[in-house]
This record gives structure tokens, sequence and C-alpha cells, in this order.
């Protein structure tokens, strides 16, 4: 036989579909045929499938399989609640999908772990006493401690259909792996030490909101800062110096005028320019480098920080004096 | 679009930035920094010059005699009798 024949070989399996793009079968993981767009994704569930190779396709929905199937499977055997196997004490599997028939809750059942280590509901087994005054006690969310014969997984199960009814009654949202590790403590306390554990959980998530949230907040400032020192950065980057033209009595002229002050007289003292302007209704005689314009005598009062300055910016320091009533014009 | 007028060290120059002249003082001297460190303009050059080298300096905005919106840089400088105009050790590298 051709190897080509091997590969156009197509079968019919029945296999659970747990969601996502592959199923797994006894002796190999096949890829599930994308459905068209349009077309509404598969619900997870048992199917027939067709497969060609390592290709699948789901075929038609179908029932689960009998125990001849489910049999040969690992067992995973505890106490049922709310889509929970509890299989001991503090450890718990979620069956991956609804059965056709649930166990009652808190009833034994046995549950078959599949190729791909999801867990399917394989039996419904008989309860004992145990489970049947657990029951009666799961009416009020009362406590089991006195309940003789109960299984670790029985009071596992049981403090986890407690926390989960009051949860439920809260509106607040919890699982099994959440819970588990104090499952017998509501088993034992009831209604109360799950509603103080809640309390706890939900203080615990609001803080944790709380602190994502701010997080978050703190993430948009320094990004939205990042982006404004980015867009400085390009400012500067694209900044042109303006060019001063002229004679040192032209330039002095335009570096007033540019500042709201008007020269009216201005000449040379050796390398100096001796500039007389007004401003702000005032007159000052200032004397300044003929080249860089820098300020060596204000004709004000500066303290001996006239150099700081130079006459493009002189006015501006005028008018804080002014503003400031601290004018004192030695030069007029 | 505004000029700024940055002085420093007793030195000025102009520039042309693509900024609005309500722009807060501190991005006016942000900008500033970054022009006096960039060597590729004409002006003032600093290449080294820190952070916060114009923390202290004022921001004014001054409008010209056409109504040309300038924005000026400069030293704070105190008012009063002090030690005289010719103080020595002040000034900087020219830039006109």
């Amino acid at each position: 036989m051709d190897f080509r024949d091997f590969l156009g070989k197509t079968e019919t399996l029945v296999l659970p579909y747990f969601g996502g793009t592959r199923v797994e079968a006894a002796s190999r993981r096949l890829r599930v045929q994308p459905v068209a767009a349009s077309a509404a994704p598969a619900a997870p569930g048992w199917y027939e499938v067709s497969v060609a190779g390592r290709r699948a396709t789901l075929a038609a929905p179908a029932s689960a399989p009998g125990a001849e199937v489910l049999d040969a499977l690992p067992a995973v055997r505890g106490h049922w609640i709310d889509g929970w196997i509890f299989v001991s004490g503090r450890d718990a599997e979620r069956v991956a999908l609804p059965p056709d028939e649930e166990p009652a809750p808190l009833g034994r059942c046995t549950g078959r772990r599949w190729y791909g280590g999801e867990v399917v509901l394989g039996s419904i087994d008989f309860d004992d006493e145990a489970e049947e005054q657990a029951r009666l006690a799961l009416d009020a969310l009362g406590s089991i401690a006195d309940v003789k014969g109960a299984a670790p997984s029985l009071r596992a199960a049981y403090g986890f259909a407690v926390v989960h009814r009051v949860a439920r009654g809260l509106g607040v949202e919890v699982s099994a792996t959440e819970a588990r590790a104090h499952a017998v403590t509501f088993a034992d306390g009831g209604r109360a030490a799950a509603e103080a554990w809640l309390a706890h959980l939900v203080e615990a998530r609001r803080r944790h909101e709380a602190e994502v949230a701010e997080r978050l907040r703190r993430a948009e400032i320094a990004a939205n800062e990042a982006r404004h020192q980015a867009r400085l950065a390009e400012v500067a980057r694209q900044a042109r110096a303006r060019r001063t033209h002229g004679t040192p009595i032209e330039r002095a002229d335009a570096a007033l005028a540019a500042a709201g002050a008007r020269m009216i007289d201005a000449r040379r003292k050796g390398a100096n320019l001796e500039v007389t302007f007004a401003f702000m209704s005032n007159r000052f005689i200032t004397v300044v480098d003929s080249e860089t314009l820098q300020v060596y005598d204000a004709g004000i009062c500066l303290a001996g920080a006239d150099r700081e300055v130079t006459l493009d910016s002189l006015p501006s320091v005028i008018r804080e004096a002014i503003d400031e009533d601290h004018l004192n014009i030695t030069r007029r | 679009m505004a000029i700024l007028n940055i002085t420093y060290q007793g030195q000025s120059a102009d520039y042309e930035l693509e900024i609005d002249y309500q722009a807060s003082d501190a991005d006016v001297r942000r900008i500033a920094v970054e022009v006096v460190r960039s060597g590729g303009v004409r002006g003032l050059h600093i290449a080294g010059l820190r952070t916060d080298a114009f923390d202290g300096f004022v921001v004014d905005r001054l409008r010209g005699a056409r109504g040309e919106q300038r924005i000026y840089l400069r030293p704070k400088v105190p008012f009063g009798a002090g030690e005289g105009a010719a103080r020595p050790g002040a000034g900087g590298a020219g830039a006109r």
C-alpha cells in the first residue's frame, strides 16, 4: 500500500472537543479544520470527528461514549459539586464538558482523564449516609463537622458548595481553585466562615484593582510626559537662530524695539556703546558692549549683576523692577 | 510660532521656535536647554549645559513695537546697590 493511500484515508471517531484548534485522539493530536469566518465557532462537546491524516473535521454532535471507552482512561474519583470533582481534602478537578446527566450535589462520581489531560464525567457512583447528611446540611449552609464518615473529598466539596452559594448571593465570582485551601474551614464553619473569607477576598480584589488602576494611570501620565518631552525636543531640534545684522547702533535699536522699548540716542564710547532709551514711561541710559550688547552699566541698581544681562533682556528686567517697586534709576 | 530670546552669562541670542506664545515656563526652559546644547544653530552653544541650568531663570513675554510676540528667558537679577557694575568674572562666549 502506497503511503499516499494511507494519508488519504478518512476515518470517523467520537472525540471530545474542548474548544481551540485541536482535539486529542488516543494515538495522536489532531488539528481541527477551521470553520468559515462567517460560521459560529463549535461549542465544546462530544463530536463525530472525521479524521484524515492529522486533520480533523467536527462532523456532527455525538453522545458521550460508553464505559467500554471511558473505563480504559485513568479514573478521577471524588465528590461532585458545581462542575467540579473534589478528589481529596484539597484537590479538585474541573469537569471539562457538561455531562448529559449531572450528579446530585455532593454525590460520589468518577471522572476520566482524557488523553490531553482534561477530565470528563465517567460515571455516577452510589452515595453513603454521609453524602445524604451533607446535602441536608447544605440547605442551611451549616456545618458538617459532626457528620460521621465524611471523606476528606466530601468535606472539601461541601466547603466549596457553601462558599460558592454564599458568594453567588453576594454577586462574587469564586472558583474551586481559589477556595480549595479553605474548603474544610467552610465545611466546619458554614456560612459565617465563608462570609468572613469572602470579605477578605473582595477587599483584596478591590485593593488589587485600585493598584492596577493607579499603575495604569501613572503609566499613562508617564507616556504623555514622554510624548510631550519628545515634542519639546523636536521643537528644539528645529529651532533656527536669528542672525543679527547692521551696525552696533542698529542692532541696539532692534534689540530695544523687539522688547517694546524705544531707542532715543546712542553713541560710541570706545569699545562700548552708551544707549539712551525710553521704556514704560521712563528714560534710561545704559552702557553695553558694542559687539555683544552685554550690559556693563544698566543705569538702574542691579546689585552688581549688570553683566548677567544684555540690552535684549534689560527691558524685561526693568519691567520686573517696576512691577515689584524696586526700580532705582541711576542714569537718565 | 514664537521668538525665544535666551540670555545666558551676559550673551543673548534669538531663536524661532514652533511653539505657542503661551507655552508653559517649564516647557520654555526645557526647550532652551536643548537649543543651547545643540551645536546645529548659530547663537549660544554650550554642549554640556546642565538640565537645570535655567531653573532659576525668569520667563517673560513682551510684545515688540509692531506687536511681535517674544518670549524672554533671562537670569533673575537682584535689585538694589551692589558691588558695582564692573563685577569681574561675569560674561561668557560671544554669540553675536
